[in-house]
């Protein structure tokens, strides 16, 4: 593995401003790569050190007797998860729509995410070029099994590819077998992979 | 030493020996302990000093991230729920005591903020599947860390630390920064770069 999210992405991810689909694709990336990890929890910690310097709030008086009551109350037991075979833990419980042929060797199941950040899944068969595409705004992919090359660059299992601002290129998926991705775009249309996905499926 | 160090002291001195062997090998010695004696033995004490601590300063960092007074008093208290709730979960050799009452607000304020907008989707919080055993070598890596973020984050240029404030509290940072702090988006991530550099050099020779 040789791609890695940005220190920005990954300063972000760990504040909470990601959006949440692009949060999953970091996420997926985190789950297979421990140098990404110890970042992570360093801006965590980052995080730690700035609540505890901020100056406190007046909060309400009867705040702490509300908190401790409901300490007592029973917890309602969490919902089970819909757990999906074959994806790494950051995806296991999504919620993910069926799988669309898209034509090309290609095909497409989308993330019910709810946000304005498109994601999902997609798949390219051994051999399978994409066409070539350009696209704006933010762009995160993470590879889930096989690979692909994009110009001089190869993409495996674990890599992440971060995308930002306008972008031309034609992904190549290596010939030794399919590749799975997950990615997530906060373009509509000329998004890279995701919107040349949509385009096929609106047309 | 604040206000907070006389009551946890109080607490401190009326537990178990065990209690302060713990707060030897400990980053942040006080408020780790009150976790791990509320997860222990529900301890009320224990934690109406974390409450009287954290609960202030959480509803400091919602507002800042755009919150009403009264959203971000809510939020602020179902944090400190969740700390009730969920400090059997709380490994000291993983993350100082601030740091893993952050990611819990973190959560719920991404939580909030979904079911503002999507009342219908569910996504799980991805960090709940990267849980991990520790390794014993990790253990004073953890606690050098927080000692050597705090003292990397006081290096920081003022600019630099305003950038990384307003990164981890507004809720669409870089475009928001760049609004508040009036300079472009450009120079955000720049600086943000640059800053997270800094932080990550002064950890480089930790495991």
């Amino acid at each position: 593995m040789r791609h890695h999210p940005t220190e920005t992405t990954l300063a972000a991810y760990a504040g909470g401003a990601l959006p949440e689909p692009m949060g999953l694709v970091v996420a997926t990336h985190l789950f297979g790569c421990p140098a990404c990890r110890r970042l992570t929890a360093m801006a965590e910690a980052v995080g730690g050190t700035l609540l505890e310097d901020l100056p406190p709030a007046a909060i309400d008086d009867d705040a702490l007797a509300l908190v401790l009551a409901r300490t007592e109350r029973p917890v309602a037991p969490a919902k089970p998860s819909r757990l999906q075979g074959g994806l790494p833990p950051p995806l296991n419980a999504c919620s993910f729509g069926p799988w669309r042929r898209l034509g090309l060797g290609l095909r497409w199941r989308a993330l019910n995410s709810g946000s304005h950040v498109q994601a999902g899944l997609l798949e390219g068969a051994p051999g399978k070029s994409l066409p070539r595409h350009s696209h704006a705004g933010m762009e995160l992919t993470c590879v889930i099994a096989g690979s692909f090359r994009d110009g001089h660059e190869r993409y495996v299992a674990g890599d992440l590819v971060e995308i930002e601002g306008e972008h031309r290129h034609q992904p190549i998926i290596d010939a030794s077998g399919p590749c799975l991705c997950i990615i997530a775009t906060e373009g509509v249309k000329f998004s890279g992979l995701l919107g040349f996905a949509q385009r096929l499926l609106t047309d | 030493m604040n206000a907070f160090g006389t009551l946890a002291g109080r607490w401190l001195a009326s537990s178990s020996p065990g209690a302060w062997a713990q707060v030897m090998t400990t980053p942040d010695p006080g408020f780790a302990a009150l976790i791990l004696a509320v997860a222990e033995h529900a301890d009320r004490e224990a934690f109406s000093i974390l409450f009287r601590h954290f609960a202030p300063r959480l509803k400091t960092m919602l507002m800042r991230g755009g919150a009403s007074g009264q959203a971000a008093e809510e939020l602020a208290q179902e944090t400190m729920l969740l700390v009730w709730r969920k400090a059997g979960q709380f490994d000291p050799e993983k993350a100082g005591a601030s740091t893993w009452i952050f990611t819990i607000a973190r959560n719920l304020r991404i939580d909030a903020f979904r079911r503002e907008r999507h009342p219908d989707t569910l996504l799980p919080d991805p960090s709940e599947a990267l849980e991990e055993p520790v390794r014993a070598d990790q253990v004073l890596a953890t606690a050098e860390r927080d000692v050597r973020v705090r003292a990397a984050m006081e290096t920081l240029s003022p600019e630099q630390a305003d950038v990384v404030r307003a990164a981890y509290f507004l809720d669409q940072p870089h475009a928001e920064i760049e609004k508040q702090l009036g300079i472009p988006l450009g120079t955000v991530k720049s600086r943000l770069r640059l800053a997270m550099t800094k932080l990550r050099a002064a950890l480089e020779d930790l495991a």
